[in-house]
């Protein structure tokens, strides 16, 4: 007994009780819980997902789970006592489900990425934090037959086939090749490569070559259109949609107006001002997920966990109730 | 509202605060990563690579052992050594595990772009200085590098070319001039 004493006020025990209590209490668990929901939902409006992987909030995420197990064991005896074992599997199941998807979430958010990459025909990406360097080598696309779609809608319409020809590389050399396409990604070690079916489109390149024949290069890419300057004209450039010969606007900017200079297409420059304007290479490019998510396993367990607890838990009380409703009625014929 | 429940809800104002105090805090530590080497190893590579004893540098930089806070800085310079000792091979080994330690780091990726150039791989090299330019819009250098590399992507002979030549300035950075 006097080991026992010793055991119940030792300091450590005093201090696993303090927490246990404090964690165990509705008092604390609504407010984390509402917190939560309020940081949620504000890392949600900002534009920066990824503190959702910020530690702070996956401890919160944690503290969240500590608090929901402690009340668990703590009502355990209770429910057991009054409600019987049946009502106790049904809370312990659906709380061990979300318990699985908390677990789910900040591991997920410890090791999990998701990457949305605009990767460019004969060129290789970098993306910082992948463990590899994305070639896409071609591009093939081929489209359905005009009129299938609305006109206006051709540019962005499905396409008959997008492949994507992909090579990875890891330290300088070609690690894995495959073809993805939008709903066949790629594996790789765990970690998927999915096209875009829709962000699709052609980045080119503008050739300004001037008097002495000195060139420079400007590629341009759609999602951001550079300004370059042409002599003193400072200009922009844009492909018009359509269909035939690729062919790019040119535009300058005059008091704060956009106007139009000229356009220009492949063997057909633009001279202006003692410059030559011309198309260089013309590639596709596509946008890619990148991603890994080695906590989805987790999170169907999760997700299954708590159904079964829920319709256990409930099944068993409409039973339960019909038992005491048919039992009522029996006593009630019994004494009729 | 009680005194308990008052208590509780300062105890979670408390634990964010802090959390946010130390987030904030290692944050501005990750930032500031490189300029405060401790290690006597690493600053003695770094003081011999600058007094461009780079045999010696390099002997220093593989002793390093690896684990550490700062380790891609020591292999940061171990790759900067090899591309001074025009061992360009080890120096892309090396500057991707720097790389990988530290993934946001675009000293490594324009070192990187300079080892690849060597090696001859025109698409690899260029894809790193288009790397630093994604975080550093305004790098000229990495501009300027990047453009040499489309030019003679497009000529694909880049043996017949002039090649840029690697120098070091006065910090020990590696700087490319076409």
């Amino acid at each position: 007994m006097k080991a026992r004493d010793k055991l119940t006020h030792h300091p450590v025990t005093a201090a696993f009780k303090a927490v246990f209590s404090f964690f165990s209490s509705l008092k604390t668990a609504i407010p984390l819980l509402v917190i939560t929901i309020i940081v949620t939902i504000g890392i949600s409006l900002l534009p920066t997902p990824d503190l959702f992987r910020s530690w702070w909030y996956l401890g919160l995420l944690g503290l969240n789970g500590v608090s929901l197990t402690f009340i668990t064991i703590q009502h355990i005896p209770l429910i057991l006592r009054k409600k019987g074992r049946n009502a106790l599997i049904g809370v312990v199941v659906t709380h061990l489900g979300i318990l699985i998807l908390i677990v789910g979430a900040i591991y997920g958010g410890m090791s999990g990425f998701r990457y949305e990459v605009r990767v460019i025909e004969d060129e290789m990406t970098i993306v910082p934090g992948l463990p590899f360097v994305i070639h896409l080598e071609k591009l093939e696309v081929e489209e359905y037959p005009e009129g299938t779609f609305a006109p206006s809608s051709q540019q962005s319409a499905l396409k008959k086939k997008q492949d994507s020809h992909i090579t990875l590389v890891k330290n300088g050399q070609p690690w894995v090749s495959f073809v993805a396409k939008p709903g066949a990604p790629g594996y790789v070690d765990g970690i998927t490569v999915l096209p875009a079916l829709n962000d699709i489109g052609w980045t080119f390149e503008v050739i300004i070559t001037d008097g002495q024949g000195r060139q420079k290069i400007i590629p341009v890419k759609p999602w951001s259109p550079p300004v370059f300057n042409v002599g003193e004209k400072p200009m922009m450039v844009h492909n018009l949609l359509g269909e035939g010969e690729f062919t790019a606007q040119l535009l300058t900017m005059k008091d704060a107006e956009v106007l139009p200079v000229g356009v220009i297409t492949q063997g057909h420059p633009l001279e202006m001002d003692g410059f030559s304007i011309s198309l260089g290479d013309i590639r596709r490019y596509t946008s890619l997920m990148v991603y890994d998510r080695p906590h989805a396993p987790l999170l169907v367990t999760g997700c299954l966990a708590m159904m079964l607890g829920l319709i256990w838990h409930f099944y068993f009380r409409h039973r339960e109730r019909g038992r005491k409703k048919g039992t009522s009625r029996g006593e009630n014929d019994t004494h009729v | 509202m009680g005194k308990s429940t008052k208590v509780t809800l300062l105890s979670i104002a408390v634990i964010i605060v802090l959390a946010t105090g130390v987030w904030f805090y290692k944050g501005a530590q990750d930032q500031g990563a490189g300029t405060s080497i401790s290690a006597p190893s690493v600053d003695a590579g770094i003081s011999l690579f600058k007094d461009k004893k780079y045999a010696e540098a390099l002997e220093v930089f593989e002793s390093i052992p690896p684990g550490g806070e700062r380790e891609w800085y020591a292999r940061y310079y171990q790759g900067s050594t090899h591309i001074m000792l025009k061992d360009y091979q080890a120096a892309a080994d090396t500057l991707e595990q720097a790389l990988a330690l530290n993934n946001t780091e675009t000293r490594i990726m324009h070192a990187l772009g300079v080892a690849y150039f060597k090696l001859g791989n025109l698409k690899l090299s260029k894809a790193y200085f288009a790397a630093v330019l994604e975080i550093e819009p305004d790098n000229a250098e990495a501009r300027g590098l990047m453009d040499i590399m489309a030019k003679l992507e497009k000529t694909q002979e880049p043996e017949k070319t002039q090649e840029p030549e690697v120098t070091q300035d006065s910090e020990g950075t590696l700087e490319s001039e076409g």
